[in-house]
């Protein structure tokens, strides 16, 4: 069942350092955020909003620990239980000989399934349809959504917008896709 | 009344540095049990005392060669975040003017018979001393002493230079300070990876000189790296203790160390378990019996337990979680196991050194508990250590506050 659309207000930046103080300054006047769209990773952005520390990093340790025991468990089932075969005079059990692939499938889980994790985290995958407010914010613009609650304050969110030099600022909800709208033609 | 030109960022006056008395004494102090136990150690023989030595030597002059390294890579690759902190290190490579005292000291034992085996004159043949013999060119009593005066040279020299700059900077605040310490850090690179890879050879692994290894040089390096990040994060911890860098230094430098301690726990960790596993897997005599004799008894749970607990197991999941490397109380902990550790590798090295009985089989000529004693001369050395860091420190100001990086030092964020 899709959710029910969020009433949102979003203000339109071409600037890094406008967006990061625009999101500050929101937060600051208690604004909730819906989210905020950047087209490249934008350092202190995440504190900005005030979001938690991220999670996925313990999609990466519990991820790293099944590969290990994954690798650990499997050699010794491999080479000590199921068919012991004498390696270069080795013991049946080669404890040193296991640490090279249980490093590397250590951080292949782990790693592998960090990006699966953010990935679902973020409910992507492969063939998505893009879902954006605005048409650049995937190329040079920085969009800012805030929530329409009850004691939405639309003149305090404009005047804050329009201090930080917004170029555009529209009334969307959550379910609006820039990406449907006609092609403007001359728009870069 | 008027304003002083600065940044908001910046102090207004340079705070100086001044080492209260008791630390200088503790320090200082720290040479009675020091050198007691060094006195106590001649008791297991002479060649324990000098093994003993011989590391604590090795062991405080790695800092003095972290120091040197973290100012180089720091200045070739724009390191800016570590601008409000790099008044330390440098005090840190002040030592290396004093530490060829004790290997002076090492060179007294060598002439004396004792340590290396190629410094003594090998009588009757054996396959052994043909090995031994093999190595004379580089292996003998006046090149190790010619080589000990270069390295030193170079040390002392190049990281000098560097900090005569940066503090030259403090009072005109040219860039072109800047740009010549990057000269020199350039070169000093280069002559830091092979004299630290060669100075390894001489004063540690030639005292088994018919072992082979090509990873003992940065064997050390990964040790030295190490450590000398533990000791880095304790001396700035002692500072704000003392009541300076409050304000600068924040969690997010602490953040930075933290990585840095973490990340070289797990360099050193796979060094060390490289060199050991291409050994073991190869199993050719003249590689294993080093690790025969410390596989096979005691020893084994100093070099095989004790040695990746401390230096790997316990840096590694203390400093995992995030929070952790930005608590001082925990990173200070983490850094005091890691110099704890440092000591059990260089000791699980120099104690035990393979000698052959009666069947030809290598066998370690010294247990651990004869050899704990040889501590000693690195309590020792650590009190001039941290006495020349204190005196060093009180010689500048405590902020390198024209340093172009110094702004972006002092916002620095993780």
């Amino acid at each position: 069942m899709p959710k029910p659309p969020v009433p949102l207000f979003c203000g339109v930046f071409s600037d890094e350092d406008d967006t990061l103080e625009a999101t500050k300054a929101c937060r600051e006047a208690g604004f909730e955020f819906y989210d905020v769209y950047a087209p490249y990773a934008v350092h202190g952005l995440d504190r900005a909003m005030g979001l938690p520390f991220s999670k996925v990093t313990w999609v990466t340790f519990c991820f790293g620990a099944l590969g290990m025991t994954i690798a650990l468990s499997g050699m010794t089932y491999a080479s000590w239980w199921d068919w012991p075969l004498n390696v270069g005079g080795k013991e049946a059990l080669p404890f040193p000989a296991f640490v090279p692939i249980t490093f590397e499938l250590t951080v292949l889980i782990g790693g592998v399934c960090t990006m699966l994790g953010m990935f679902a985290m973020c409910l992507l995958f492969p063939g998505k349809k893009a879902l954006l407010l605005h048409k650049g914010q995937t190329d040079d613009k920085f969009v800012i959504a805030l929530k329409k609650g009850e004691n939405f304050n639309e003149q305090k969110a404009r005047e804050i917008f329009t201090r930080h030099h917004a170029e555009e600022m529209h009334h969307r909800d959550s379910h609006y896709n820039a990406a449907d709208e006609p092609a403007t033609g001359g728009a870069a | 009344m008027t304003t002083p030109e600065t940044h908001p960022a910046q102090p207004a006056t340079p705070p100086a540095f001044v080492a209260p008395a008791i630390a200088k004494i503790a320090a200082g102090a720290l040479l009675v049990p020091g050198l007691a136990l060094f006195g106590l150690s001649f008791a297991f023989g002479k060649e324990v005392a000098w093994a003993g030595w011989l590391m604590g030597s090795w062991y405080v002059l790695g800092f003095a060669l972290f120091a040197s390294f973290f100012l180089t890579i720091n200045a070739l690759a724009s390191g800016g975040w570590a601008a409000v902190i790099k008044r330390v290190p440098e005090a840190m490579t002040r030592y290396f003017a004093f530490g060829i005292v004790p290997f002076g000291v090492v060179a007294f034992a060598m002439w004396g018979g004792h340590l290396y085996e190629w410094a003594v004159p090998h009588e009757g043949g054996g396959l052994h001393a043909e090995l031994i013999h093999h190595k004379e060119p580089w292996l003998n009593k006046t090149g190790w002493l010619l080589r000990t005066l270069l390295y030193f040279g170079l040390w002392t020299g190049f990281t000098w230079l560097m900090v005569r700059h940066s503090r030259a900077q403090d009072v005109d605040g040219d860039l072109k300070h800047t740009w010549a310490v990057r000269k020199l850090a350039a070169p000093f690179g280069i002559v830091f990876g092979l004299s630290v890879t060669f100075a390894s050879i001489d004063y540690i692994k030639s005292l088994e000189p018919t072992w082979f290894s090509t990873m003992f040089g940065v064997y050390q390096f990964a040790g030295i790296i190490q450590s000398g990040f533990a000791m880095l994060v304790l001396l700035l911890v002692l500072l704000r203790a003392g009541g300076h860098m409050r304000e600068h230094v924040n969690e997010n430098h602490y953040h930075n160390l933290g990585i840095w301690l973490l990340s070289s726990s797990v360099f050193w960790a796979y060094i060390w378990f490289c060199q050991f596993m291409l050994i073991w897997y190869s199993n050719i005599p003249e590689e294993t019996q080093h690790y025969f004799v410390r596989w096979n008894g005691p020893w084994f749970w100093v070099s095989f337990i004790l040695n990746p607990l401390l230096n790997f197991a316990i840096p590694f999941l203390v400093l995992l979680p995030r929070p952790h490397k930005r608590n001082l109380k925990i990173l200070s902990g983490a850094a005091l196991v890691v110099l704890a550790g440092r000591f059990v590798d260089l000791w699980q090295w120099v104690a035990p050194r393979p000698v052959f009985n009666d069947h030809h089989l290598p066998v370690p000529s010294t247990t651990p508990w004869e050899t704990i004693f040889t501590v000693g001369p690195v309590l020792a050395l650590s009190g001039v250590f941290l006495f020349i860091v204190m005196k060093a420190m009180e010689g500048a100001p405590l902020f390198a506050r024209k340093d172009p990086f110094f702004d972006e030092s002092v916002h620095h964020h993780l």
